[in-house]
């Protein structure tokens, strides 16, 4: 039964993230300045930290986004890619040479790099900065998903979304809780 | 439709119009502005819908049925949308306002009305592929209410109109005919025989004072051209009665002209030459102082034979002259009859067939025997009536003149010794008509002038004056009978004949 019940639990984490990986590419696809920061194809970079914890957490994601891939967004093929946080520039170079439009930082990246240290990588290079818990949007990213009583909550720091050289639709903000950004 | 006055049919076309109009008008505006505001409803309806779905995308595309319903709460600003519903891809309900008044069955149509309820839909796209409907029910309740009030009102003003209108029009229609009704009016004083008056100045317009004008000068004209009219019909008048009286005398002054030569001739034929030798012979005898009683008793008797010669001449004269008279008293009646041609109330008298038809022989064909004329009478004998003994006589004298003129011309013209020259006079009375025929075999009538034979003027003869059957036709209409003319042709002989009404004589009843 122990097995079971914890099947399921795992089940219902994987849908859950199924559903909060499908809010983040529609989130992407509010941004009306998104044709201006991608290629041919929109690309979404998944940045763990050290550990096993942080490759399971980069699998799971992975296998989110792997299950809602027939999204396309803006017309666009979306391509994820998780990338192991090694130094704050080789993320940047990573960043540019991908070309990234969107990153999401997983929930143990914290122990690598600080948010606010990630914000001002994200800011610089113009990509969207995704979240999972409000206590980072707080510190400096841009759009959390993050899990409500029922259901999920998009949380959004405006201030970094205009860092970041993101502008949302005002549908999507009427949506979306703000946050004030902590100094 | 010909005996509606004026007035009627000029007030019934202005209501046509007016009331066509007002039909048009309660019928067309109250129909063009709902259809406006049904148009401008459904363009706003629409229109909001499509803003709402633009609005409700995010929230259907990020599962946010909580703010879709919140969005969709605000059309409660709007009092004619009754719900609103939001439709997933899958046709699943995600959000809804006011769920009661839903229908079960919702169009996919853009625009659909159920009853007083119009329905707009939307499709809604998400930016990311997020796909579902809209659709927003309001009631047309308040445009068909504003509708019908516009349609009462408009029927209003078209009362107002058509009620106005008729008045104006049968205050135009009472302008426009008064004038002509009184024109008209003068008119039938005038058809009626009283005296043109003279025509002043109608109000009515320009139209109708030249029309007033036009008419007083018509009158004016008409007046001289009647005056005119009399004059010549009174000159025309002398003229019949003047032609008339010298055709008809001229026909018995043959007759006298005939009884004046007989009187000659036995005027030349007294025995004035042996009388005179008589009493020469008694003078003789008295000189010698001796008569023998022979020759006194021969000249007696001589004597008596010349005294019952001039007995039997003397009496023959005072019959010539009788029949003279009688002629001369013809025409005196001729004359008074021409002058009374046109007067009614002729007097009938009592006069024997027979004895009507010798007189017009004796009138119309004096000279029958010297000329050598055959003439037969078949005259019902002892036949006495009552008609106007002048004027059938007039009739009978011209028809047998004109028949011994055509057979004597024929005569003349064909063969002088031709075994020609017959006259057949037939008369008799039946059943209340006198009818007295006249055959000829004389130069006959050309079938294309048989028509006009009567009429004033025509004649086939050289000397002719186209009187004397013109005149015999009138009179037999004035005698309310008629006179007809048979002829086979040229050469062949005419035959007329008289039927006119008769009474029987009195001393028959």
């Amino acid at each position: 039964m122990l097995l079971t019940a914890a099947a399921a639990n795992s089940a219902s984490a994987d849908a859950a993230d199924d559903r909060r990986a499908l809010v983040m590419l529609r989130v992407l696809a509010y941004d009306t300045h998104l044709a201006d920061r991608i290629g041919d194809e929109v690309r979404f970079v998944v940045v763990y930290g050290d550990g096993e914890d942080g490759a399971a957490e980069a699998r799971r994601w992975t296998t989110a986004f792997g299950n809602v891939r027939k999204i396309k967004v803006a017309g666009h093929t979306v391509v994820v890619t998780a990338v192991k946080f090694e130094s704050p520039a080789a993320l940047t170079r990573t960043l540019s040479g991908l070309r990234a439009a969107a990153l999401l930082s997983c929930d143990g990246l914290g122990k690598s790099i600080a948010a606010p240290a990630l914000a001002s990588i994200t800011r610089a290079r113009r990509v969207l900065s995704f979240a999972t818990r409000e206590g980072d949007v707080v510190k400096g990213l841009a759009v959390g998903i993050v899990r409500g009583d029922d259901r999920d909550e998009i949380v959004v720091n405006l201030t970094a979304i205009a860092a970041e050289g993101v502008k949302f639709d005002a549908g999507l903000l009427q949506l979306a809780r703000s946050v004030k950004e902590a100094r | 439709m010909s005996q509606v006055s004026l007035r009627v049919r000029m007030v019934a076309v202005f209501s046509l119009l007016i009331t066509g109009f007002a039909v048009f008008m309660i019928e067309f505006f109250p129909a063009r502005m709902a259809e406006q505001a049904r148009a401008q409803a459904e363009f706003a309806a629409r229109t909001m819908t499509q803003v709402m779905a633009s609005a409700i995308a995010p929230a259907l595309e990020f599962d946010d049925s909580a703010n879709a319903t919140r969005l969709l709460t605000h059309l409660a600003s709007s009092p004619d949308v009754k719900f609103a519903v939001v439709l997933g891809d899958a046709s699943e309900r995600f959000a809804a306002w006011h769920p009661e008044h839903i229908p079960a069955e919702l169009s996919p149509a853009a625009n659909a009305v159920d009853g007083a309820l119009l329905i707009t839909s939307a499709p809604i796209v998400g930016r990311a592929g997020g796909r579902g409907t809209l659709y927003i029910g309001q009631s047309l309740q308040r445009l068909l209410e504003d509708r019908d009030a516009a349609r009462e009102a408009v029927v209003s003003a078209a009362i107002v109109v058509l009620a106005i209108g008729l008045v104006i029009c049968a205050l135009l229609a009472t302008a426009l005919v008064r004038p002509l009704e009184r024109l008209t009016t003068i008119a039938r004083d005038i058809a009626r025989g009283a005296k043109p008056p003279r025509i002043t100045a109608i109000s009515g317009g320009r139209e109708v004072l030249e029309m007033t004008r036009a008419l007083g000068t018509m009158l004016d004209r008409v007046h001289d051209a009647n005056r005119q009219l009399v004059e010549a019909s009174r000159h025309a008048g002398m003229a019949e009665v003047a032609t008339g009286v010298l055709h008809n005398v001229g026909n018995i002054l043959t007759s006298i002209n005939v009884g004046i030569a007989g009187l000659a001739e036995r005027a030349a034929a007294l025995p004035a030459d042996r009388l005179r030798r008589a009493g020469q012979l008694l003078a003789a005898g008295q000189v010698d102082g001796t008569i023998e009683p022979r020759k006194l008793d021969a000249g007696v008797c001589y004597l008596g034979a010349v005294a019952d010669q001039l007995a039997a001449d003397r009496d023959q004269l005072l019959a010539d002259v009788g029949a003279l008279r009688g002629h001369v008293d013809h025409v005196n009646r001729v004359v008074a009859m021409q002058n009374a041609f046109a007067r009614t109330g002729d007097v009938n008298e009592e006069v024997e067939l027979a004895t009507l038809i010798d007189e017009a022989l004796a009138l119309g064909c004096p000279d029958a025997e010297r000329r050598g004329l055959t003439i037969t009478c078949a005259v019902e004998p002892a036949r006495r009536i009552m008609t106007d003994r002048h004027r059938v006589l007039q009739i009978a004298v011209n028809l047998l003149a004109n028949a011994r003129d055509s057979v004597i011309a024929h005569r003349q013209r064909l063969a002088p010794d031709a075994a020609l020259g017959q006259i057949t006079v037939r008369a008799r009375v039946d059943d209340g008509w006198l009818g007295l025929a006249i055959d000829d075999d004389g130069g006959g009538i050309a079938p294309e002038t048989l028509s006009r034979i009567f009429a004033a003027g025509f004649t086939t003869k050289v000397k002719g004056h186209g009187y004397g059957l013109h005149s015999s036709a009138l009179a037999a209409e004035h005698l309310r009978g008629t006179l007809r003319c048979n002829s086979a042709g040229i050469d062949r002989g005419a035959s007329f004949v008289l039927r006119i009404p008769v009474e029987p004589a009195r001393s028959h009843d």
